[in-house]
């Protein structure tokens, strides 16, 4: 099952990856596997591409299974070699640092090695109003900002696991937490939800699209259009889990150089222009999206890492003359 | 306690499904049981189970002398598929693990008479006038025996001069030990000639010819 | 306990020599296999050639836990059988059968083998590693007779009998406690002082009553008359060379890319891997290498599979780019 993470920010881990899909996952399952301590930091099991994807039919080797069943699958192998999996979000990293340092939701992490695995399912800023108004009322971050709106009314757009937590964490400081999902169903699991409709401060509204963040100086009001029709609906602020198709590289901050595209650039071994921090899956840009492909990157990556993490500073084969 | 589980014995009736002719599993095993002699015949039971088109017949290798020198026996467990003909296909010890696949695909090859080799190996095959007889030993946890104990098999059903027999290595470790088998797949030809793993059709054909001249 | 395995199935017919496929896929292992899946899926007429063994290295493998999907871990066999039967759902023709040669110089490109000959607009080489050999005097006398590469099939004959392991990797590790189930004594002979093999294994073995370890020695022949009765090793610090009685050798020093049939058509690395790009490519349009016979480094089930799955995918797209080449 997944692991409890405790002594934070006491523990250093030999290897934290930074997304839990198909890369991230495999990566752990060989990272444990040969001997590292490896945390895998994960916004969620439906948070991701694998979480969208309804039948898998061409992993080679197992029958058709849905995107989640799969990652679950990998998931478990990983942990029963003794990875460990904590469902957070990481806001930013520190990679200069020895041993570095990762910032989640719920503290901070240490490890020797990093693999990004944090997938495309990010979005850049679309909405009219969001751009303008971020920081002063919109934001993506509940554990960070929802202690600003306390006793308010706020929104959450979104439908998965990490829109739905957050929402949870909100409802604790605000008034009212209005959930916005764009599908008519949510896509979390069944204990998630359930506990979201259960919650007496939250209202929430399906097939709800929003159109316009409105406000001056700062968030006044969304304008939402649903099968009920157009309305105006005021909230002080509104925290957008609405997912896009670009990599999610945000909390590099600018600490790995990104290329066209805005997509990271690694070497044959998935290194990184820093040593010891790998990137692997969706996250590079490739158009090939599948999952044996993400695999198998997350297990050359892991491999790498253990190289990285025992003193070689190239890779050999495993014979030499 | 069933031999083969709900699964396998689904893929197994597909495999079955649609046998152009009879098969008979002739099976001989004695009233001392030997080895695994029992598990032998219950494995043949079941098989015949799963069609109509086989039938399992089960002899004592001592009490039924006649039927056990008709059809050339000489150690048991030992199982003979039959179709329309005899063509010489035997198994000698229990055909589990990997050799599963050995057993099915004989009764598949006998029911429809004919075999599976290139049109050159059968011309090579047509011609053979002196009789040869094929043993390909095999353990059940070889990936590499089937290949060899059918492509026997087939030899077998091409030519009447051919018999081929299926001898699992464990249960026979004399026999083991007079070929020297310390490898499997190992063919021995006439007892003369061997061949080490699993070789390309090609190759057994020459090795037969090469057997047929000493 | 006894099991009963359906092995990988057996086509019905053999394919036709006639007409071009527009993918031929040499080699039926994990890449191979999931290149065919891919292919199967995208509705590219595709033979898989698959060697002697359908599975490749992957059906001689006992037990498979590093494989993704599955937490329970699952038999070598098995999984070989699985990518067998997905490969023929999505519409590959498999062919039980190997190459004996290869035409690059022309397209369509020519495929030999033992049986038949093809044709084809791409094709995906996936024909794995074997296993390196010593090459030491008694090696090729005693092959399949006292010396072999797979304990897996020929572990059983030495029980209570003394082998000796080849190796310090993770395959001669492994295999060397398979050994242990059978013989009374497993002697691992390696040429440093320490194991490569990863901690998981090295533990497992260390802790190992049966199994005993010669460092720092490389065998230098292979002794016997009928059988073999020993192997004579020679300490690379000392110099000093001594016996090891034994009934049996498995050597596990590595792999080695089979690449003879390209030489010369194909750009390999100087120890004989194919050269390709991250896209798979070759130095030959329309060829692709994947798994094994492209990496000296990983050399993961899963990494093979990956790139059997880029190079297909790829295949899709150049096939679409030349539509001149064939007929779709």
């Amino acid at each position: 099952m997944i692991g409890e993470v405790s002594l934070l920010g006491m523990l250093v881990y030999d290897l934290i990856i930074i997304g839990g899909g198909p890369a991230g996952a495999t990566a752990a399952l060989y990272g444990a596997r040969t001997g590292l301590k490896t945390l895998v930091i994960d916004k969620g099991l439906t948070a991701g591409a694998a979480g969208k994807a309804g039948q898998i039919a061409n992993f080679p080797g197992l029958g058709p299974l849905s995107g989640t069943d799969l990652v679950r699958r990998i998931r478990e192998q990983a942990v029963s070699f003794g990875a460990e999996f904590v469902t957070d979000k990481v806001l930013r990293m520190d990679l200069s640092t020895d041993p570095r340092q990762v910032w989640a939701g719920q503290g901070v992490y240490r490890g020797r090695a990093i693999i990004i695995a944090t997938g495309s399912m990010g979005r850049s800023y679309h909405l009219p109003g969001e751009e303008r108004l971020v920081g002063r009322g919109v934001s993506y971050c509940a554990t960070c900002d929802a202690a600003f709106f306390r006793g308010q009314e706020v929104a959450v757009l979104g439908n998965n696991d990490e829109a739905v937590e957050e929402a949870l964490t909100l409802a604790r400081f605000a008034a009212r937490v209005h959930f916005l999902s764009p599908t008519s169903d949510l896509h979390a699991s069944p204990e998630l939800a359930q506990e979201l409709t259960a919650h007496p401060k939250a209202a929430l509204r399906f097939s709800a699209q929003v159109k316009e963040i409105l406000g001056d100086g700062q968030v006044e009001g969304l304008r939402v259009v649903s099968p009920e029709g157009e309305e105006f609906l005021p909230v002080a602020g509104v925290f957008v889990y609405l997912q896009g198709n670009v990599p999610v590289t945000d909390f590099l901050e600018g600490q790995l150089p990104l290329g066209e595209g805005g997509c990271l650039l690694v070497d044959e071994n998935f290194q990184t222009a820093v040593p010891g921090v790998f990137a692997v899956g969706d996250v590079l840009c490739r158009h090939l999206k599948q999952a044996v492909v993400a695999a198998a990157e997350g297990a050359v990556a892991a491999i790498a890492a253990d190289r990285y993490l025992h003193g070689r500073t190239q890779l050999r084969p495993d014979w030499s003359r | 306690m069933p031999l083969l589980n709900d699964e396998i014995r689904q893929e197994v009736s597909k495999i079955l499904a649609h046998l152009p002719g009879p098969v008979r599993l002739v099976m001989f095993t004695q009233e001392l049981e030997c080895q695994y002699c029992s598990e032998t015949r219950q494995l043949v039971e079941e098989i015949a189970e799963l069609s109509d088109q086989i039938t399992a017949e089960i002899y004592d290798f001592q009490a039924d002398r006649a039927k056990t020198e008709e059809l050339g026996i000489d150690k048991i467990p030992a199982i003979a598929v039959i179709g329309a003909q005899d063509y010489g296909i035997r198994f000698y010890g229990i055909p589990s693990g990997y050799e599963f696949t050995s057993l099915l695909q004989a009764i598949v090859s006998v029911a429809a008479g004919k075999p599976d080799l290139s049109d050159a190996t059968l011309r090579v095959l047509a011609g053979i006038q002196k009789p040869v007889h094929i043993q390909v030993f095999v353990t059940p946890t070889c990936p590499y025996c089937p290949q060899a104990v059918i492509l026997a098999h087939q030899m077998a059903i091409a030519s009447p001069m051919i018999r081929a027999d299926m001898v699992e290595a464990i249960e026979f470790p004399h026999l083991a030990m007079k070929y020297q088998v310390m490898g499997v797949p190992r063919t021995v030809i006439n007892e003369t000639v061997h061949i080490e793993g699993a070789a390309p059709e090609s190759i057994v054909v020459a090795k037969l010819q090469e057997a047929l001249r000493a | 306990m006894l099991d009963f395995k359906l092995a990988p199935s057996q086509p019905e017919a053999r394919p036709s020599e006639e007409g071009v496929y527009d993918l031929i896929i040499l080699g039926g292992g994990p890449a191979g296999l999931t290149a065919a899946i891919y292919a199967g899926r995208a509705r590219i007429p595709t033979l898989v050639v698959t060697g002697s063994l359908p599975g490749g290295q992957l059906a001689n493998t006992d037990r498979v836990e590093n494989f993704p999907g599955f937490p329970e871990g699952i038999d070598g066999s098995d999984l070989a059988q699985r990518f067998v039967a997905q490969a023929e759902r999505f519409g590959a023709q498999i062919v039980h059968d190997s190459v004996t040669g290869v035409d690059l110089s022309v397209q369509p490109f020519v495929v030999r083998t033992y049986a038949a000959t093809y044709r084809a607009h791409t094709l995906i080489i996936a024909m794995g590693a074997v296993p390196r050999r010593l090459g030491v005097p008694g090696e090729d006398r005693f092959f399949g007779r006292g010396v072999s590469a797979c304990a897996t099939c020929d572990g059983f004959f030495y029980r209570d009998k003394r082998v000796v392991v080849v190796g310090g990797g993770d395959s001669a590790i492994i295999e060397g406690l398979y050994l242990t189930r059978f013989a009374r004594e497993v002697v691992v002979v390696h040429r440093r002082d320490q194991l490569r093999a990863t901690q998981i294994h090295q533990e497992r073995a260390f802790a190992n009553p049966r199994m005993r370890f010669v460092w720092d020695s490389v065998v230098e022949e292979i002794l016997g008359d009928k059988t073999v009765t020993g192997v004579r090793v020679r300490n690379l610090k000392t110099g000093e060379t001594s016996v090891i009685e034994a009934d049996g050798v498995f050597i596990y020093i590595g792999m080695e890319p089979q690449t003879e049939l390209f030489r010369g058509q194909l750009e390999l690395d100087e120890r004989g891997y194919i050269v390709t790009d991250r896209r798979q490519r070759t130095s030959v349009p329309g060829v692709y290498a994947a798994g094994d016979i492209q990496d000296p480094l990983y050399r993961q089930l899963v990494v093979a599979a990956g790139t059997g799955a880029v190079a297909a995918m790829e295949v899709e797209k150049y096939l679409e780019m030349y539509p001149q080449n064939h007929q779709g």
